[in-house]
């Protein structure tokens, strides 16, 4: 097969043609490697390519397959790994040059798991600096640029994670969410994106920035192929005290492309056009009919306190991440960019009612939250409430009604909920604006409901256009 | 609460061992002012009769009760 159209192909597609031996682990490695260096220059997703190491491991799984060994799910795909997770023998930066001779002995347990279901390690992946998704620098070469449009930014923080997988410089990746660091950059350059439920993926060998938010989730070209993953990685770790127990679902079985009986809750908030952009009100819009036509039930619903979550989430995951980096920050200011080390500063220095206010907010949406999926299976709003601008310099602020502009109430964040009472979240493409940039579907369960989210995913997917075009490169 | 000024917050800072530049610090006293000052006008009948528990056991099926 043509190198470029293999690249083109879904992580399960590709998948099945390794199993079949129609296709092998090498020549689909060597193809993957051969797109990272025609394109990396200009798209800088990766921090590391592992190019000997991935080689290496295909040969290996080619002679799997010829010995008509037992395969697993992710057999012979290349993948790319957000640099916040730990890899054996390969460094690992979380996005700093503060880790720039950090070689890990171990794997992250996800990491373990793909490489155990037979993926294979193509490289680590640009982020921005400990996924603090503050893009205002990066220390590692020019920042990375979106493959629909190199002007145009990517939000963060797993953003080479989703550029490998837009520009198909690897078949599958690993990307890392805190407020909405998988989605955000996936809604950004048009693939699937999914969070988790908070325990339900294992964070240990992770670097963490909020304890109580942080999970590890596929970034994919297809819905399909984000729950192959997660067949791979989810599940308990005895290394991570917080996983879940819970029994793990074949997450592939849930899809299905008939939505009779399910209930949808498009958000009231999140779409209104007074805080939410026209045109993606209208591909949101245009979504939930989708969804309709496809049997499902869709009634717009409201929960006010969505408009004060981003307000309330910060203190909390401000002061989780403060902590983290509390001696970096007194002893070693330098080594941080200037928009994170005034963040973590802040962070470090909210009054102790003020964050048990916002913990005790944190409760009450929770609450309120999980109340509207006894009505709904699945909510819907957009992934990101604006067009994406483009890449540029943050300017010092000067004043407080700046501050009130920039990260204050009101300034719209469609992703913070879920993280926020560790519910799942996926992305999946849903249209373009007018500058031909993606705009990203938002699916929401309730805890441990990925199954759902995923079916109504794939549905959606099975019968809209946006997953299968491609950025002209 | 009112907004902290400069030097409040440079006392703050320099108690919790964190070194600031004039124009960081400017900055800083405006963030900060900002995050408190929305969740001090974060207002719910119930904020003060719920615990402030980030999670429940993970076992548990939530049912949103």
């Amino acid at each position: 097969m043509d190198s470029s159209r293999l690249t083109q192909l879904s992580g399960t597609e590709l998948a099945k043609l390794i199993a079949s031996k129609e296709l092998s682990p090498v020549e689909v490695t060597e193809a993957y490697l051969e797109r990272i260096d025609a394109l990396d220059s200009r798209l800088n997703a990766y921090i590391t390519v592992c190019r000997e190491e991935a080689l290496a491991a295909a040969r290996k799984a080619e002679e799997a397959v010829v010995r008509g060994d037992k395969l697993g799910p992710l057999h012979g795909l290349p993948l790319g790994v957000k640099d916040q997770f730990e890899t054996r023998g390969v460094l690992t930066t979380s996005g700093s040059r503060s880790l720039g001779d950090n070689v890990p002995k171990t794997d992250a347990t996800v990491v373990a798991r793909a490489k155990a279901a037979g993926a294979i390690l193509i490289g680590k992946t640009t982020m921005t600096q400990f996924a603090s998704g503050l893009g205002d620098h990066w220390q590692y070469g020019d920042p990375p640029r979106n493959p629909w449009d190199l002007e145009r930014d990517t939000i963060g923080s797993s953003n080479g994670s989703a550029i490998g997988i837009a520009a198909s410089m690897c078949a599958i990746s690993l990307g890392e969410d805190t407020g909405g660091s998988i989605r955000c950059p996936a809604s950004a350059t048009g693939v699937v994106g999914l969070r988790p439920t908070w325990g339900r993926v294992s964070r240990h060998g992770m670097h963490g920035l909020s304890w109580s938010m942080d999970t590890g989730g596929p970034i994919t070209r297809t819905v399909e192929d984000a729950a192959l993953m997660m067949n791979a990685i989810a599940g308990y770790d005895p290394q991570d005290s917080l996983t879940s127990k819970l029994p793990v679902p074949d997450y592939t079985r849930s899809l299905s492309t008939d939505l009779r009986g399910v209930r949808v809750g498009l958000l009231r908030e999140l779409t209104d056009p007074e805080f939410t952009n026209e045109e993606v009100v209208q591909a949101v819009s245009d979504a939930a009919k989708q969804l309709e036509g496809l049997g499902a039930t869709v009634e717009e619903t409201s929960l006010p306190l969505l408009r004060e979550v981003g307000a309330v989430a910060g203190p909390v995951t401000g002061s989780d991440s403060a902590y983290v980096h509390r001696n970096g920050l007194r002893n070693r200011p330098e080594d941080y960019g200037r928009n994170l080390r005034l963040r973590l500063t802040v962070s470090s220095l909210i009054p102790g009612h003020v964050l048990q206010k916002a913990m005790r907010a944190r409760a009450l949406v929770r609450r309120e939250w999980l109340k509207l999926f006894q009505r709904f299976d699945v909510l819907l709003s957009p992934t990101l409430m604006f067009t994406l601008g483009k890449i540029e310099y943050v300017e010092p602020i000067t004043t407080r009604e700046q501050a009130q502009r920039r990260f204050g109430k009101g300034t719209g964040d469609a992703t913070i909920t879920a993280p926020f009472v560790g519910t799942p979240a996926m992305t999946v493409p849903c249209g373009f604006d007018s500058n031909g940039v993606p705009i990203g579907l938002q699916i929401m369960g309730s805890h441990f409901q990925e199954e759902k989210v995923l079916k109504v995913g794939h549905a959606y997917e099975s019968s809209t256009p946006w997953h299968s075009r491609r950025p002209a490169l | 609460m009112p907004d902290m000024t400069f030097e409040e917050v440079a006392g703050l800072a320099r108690a919790a061992g964190l070194v600031l530049s004039q124009e960081d610090l400017v900055e800083v006293t405006h963030r900060l002012n900002t995050v408190i000052a929305d969740v001090e006008g974060f207002s719910h009948p119930d904020l003060d009769n719920i615990a402030p528990v980030p999670f429940r056991p993970l076992e548990e099926t939530d049912d949103g009760q």
